[in-house]
């Protein structure tokens, strides 16, 4: 959280500047939209004998008054009730808009297990594989750009150059069909795992480097001081100080990889997304099987959301006074 | 001298040093003899840390010789670790490890360094922690405790590991008023056992108390070198006679 001031600035939403505006635009555009994406407020008013521009406006007027209410309610909880009930509204609404689709869950129920059972489990295997190779590339890199080894450093600037500049799509592409070529022929996991390590490693290079550089050069001293060699210098006093620095961004980069993992579905792998297309093609159920497998998605996001603010926790704790 | 039978601590001769254009020591000759407490004082950027810092290696050097016990200082990793092995050093900035306790502080470069397994680091640690008094302290991280009690923790993490001559850059410069007599009586103790002892500090009535010489630097250069009483009451030089009005207008 922003380091907070000792003054009490009126919430956004209780400043009439802001919150008349949006109700006027509120009524305004609910006022021209079709009554009929509301049967339940239709079906009230109906019944009270209101129908045309009046009931429109009626209902327009309705919408707005909850909506007010929900806001009012709403700026009154405590911190923590706020974000639940805001979680819960939002779930809501989009849970909504999925029902409006008009899914088969039957279709969803059906195909579950083969999205879990095969998709699932080998975009986490791929997923996981990756995030460790791309840890381990990443910490080369960063170790390979601070130091004075011309060679070294040119190998580390050229990988990350490359890695970071072509499309991840592409290096699936080259590493799957364009090593058959010199003889060299890889499976399409291994392939997919491969890409995915390599380009991910080339951007966590990056964190790695930073956060080796953050750490003080003092602390190098001090370690020199006592005698302590280079290796031990850096796994036993820079990194796990480091760690505090590279944790968050890192954890960014494992929920983007995880969701990355699908490209790998170009070539053939039985990974979550695949699966999803495929599934879906046999009834024209697309949607089902996109909007399942995007849940699946989010789901893992979330637990390794929760997953980095323990590790964060975990390394921040030296910097607690 | 090195080779005799007891080579000096440490042994500097016609010692340069530039960053770029800017010749931080200019031919600085000194012999540390064993058990002497040496201050080095002098205005800041007169060369004064970064002569002590050349002696473990923590800067480079172009011109000159080092002996450390008898030692040569080269850019050889064995050479480098042997003398940094007979070298305690202590920070200004403390750079104690925050992500360690105080206790592991102390018995990290134990275990890694000297190899002595964890039980027997962490007893030596806490032997020295005993020293410095602040064995109580042994669990927190440095984080919770004051500068001179971190201060402290790195005298009792340099000594810990038995080093043959302690070197002090500015131990107390870092910390407020109240806390800088619990630093300097603890290197008055050490002093008292014996110990080779160079220290950078501006803090003249303890350089008075402690020192068996005073050395005064300006320019890169060893302006001056005394006994405290001389040093004091009858300094030599003009720019030494300058430095200690300045300074001692304060004390």
């Amino acid at each position: 959280m922003i380091f907070a001031d000792n003054v009490d600035q009126p919430p956004l939403l209780r400043r009439p500047i802001v919150f008349i505006p949006a109700l006027a635009l509120l009524f305004l555009a609910l006022l021209r939209a079709d009554p009929a994406n509301w049967p339940l407020l239709r079906g009230v008013l109906a019944a009270a004998g209101l129908g045309g521009v009046l009931g429109n406006g009626l209902a327009a007027a309705a919408v707005c008054v909850l909506v007010g209410a929900n806001a009012y309610v709403l700026l009154r909880l405590p911190v923590r009730w706020q974000v639940a009930m805001v979680w819960v509204e939002l779930t809501l609404a989009l849970a909504a808009l999925f029902v409006s689709f008009d899914l088969s869950y039957a279709f969803i129920r059906r195909k579950l297990w083969i999205l879990v059972s095969i998709g699932l489990v080998n975009t986490l295997l791929i997923s996981a594989v990756s995030i460790v190779l791309a840890f381990i590339l990443a910490m080369a890199g960063a170790v390979a750009k601070l130091s004075q080894n011309g060679v070294a450093l040119g190998v580390a600037n050229f990988y990350t150059s490359l890695f970071r500049g072509v499309p991840l799509l592409m290096q699936i592409y080259i590493i799957y069909l364009g090593l058959p070529q010199i003889g060299v022929v890889v499976d399409a996991i291994p392939a997919g795992v491969a890409a995915l390590s390599l380009c991910y490693g080339a951007y966590m290079t990056e964190i790695f480097r930073g956060g080796i550089e953050s750490i003080p050069r003092g602390q190098w001293e001090a370690a020199r001081a006592l005698g302590l060699s280079p290796g031990q210098t850096l796994r036993q006093v820079i990194l796990p100080q480091a760690m505090g620095v590279i944790i968050p961004p890192t954890g960014n980069q494992f929920i983007a990889m995880l969701k990355d993992s699908s490209l790998v579905s170009v070539v053939g792998v039985w990974e979550l997304m695949y699966l999803a297309r495929t599934q879906g093609q046999s009834e024209f159920r697309h949607i089902e099987m996109m909007l399942t497998a995007s849940m699946i998605y989010w789901i893992f996001s979330i637990l390794l959301e929760l997953g980095q603010a323990r590790i964060e926790r975990f390394f921040g704790r030296a910097h607690a006074r | 001298m090195p080779g005799e039978t007891s080579p000096a601590p440490v042994e500097i001769r016609a010692l340069g040093k530039w960053y770029g254009a800017f010749k931080a020591l200019d031919g600085v000759n000194l012999v540390l003899s064993r058990g002497e407490r040496l201050v080095i004082c002098g205005p800041s950027g007169s060369g004064k840390s970064t002569l002590i810092r050349t002696v473990n290696a923590l800067e480079s050097f172009q011109e000159g010789e080092i002996f450390v016990e008898g030692v040569r200082l080269t850019r050889a990793p064995e050479t480098v670790k042997a003398i940094r092995l007979s070298v305690g050093m202590v920070f200004q900035q403390f750079n104690l490890f925050p992500h360690l306790t105080v206790l592991e502080n102390c018995a990290l470069p134990l275990r890694l360094v000297r190899r002595l397994p964890g039980a027997a680091a962490a007893e030596r640690a806490m032997a020295y922690l005993e020293k410095v008094r602040i064995p109580e302290q042994a669990a927190k991280h440095p984080a919770q405790l004051s500068g001179g009690q971190q201060q402290r923790v790195a005298i009792a993490r340099a000594l810990a590991m038995e080093p043959k001559l302690m070197l002090f850059d500015e131990p107390t410069s870092a910390l407020d008023p109240e806390m800088v007599k619990e630093v300097l009586d603890t290197l008055l103790a050490l002093a008292g056992e014996g110990m080779t002892m160079a220290v950078v500090t501006h803090e003249m009535g303890f350089a008075r108390e402690f020192a068996d010489r005073v050395l005064f630097m300006d320019g890169g250069r060893i302006i001056e070198a005394a006994a405290p009483t001389q040093f004091f009451s009858d300094p030599q030089q003009a720019r030494t006679r300058a430095f200690l009005r300045q300074v001692l207008r304060r004390d």
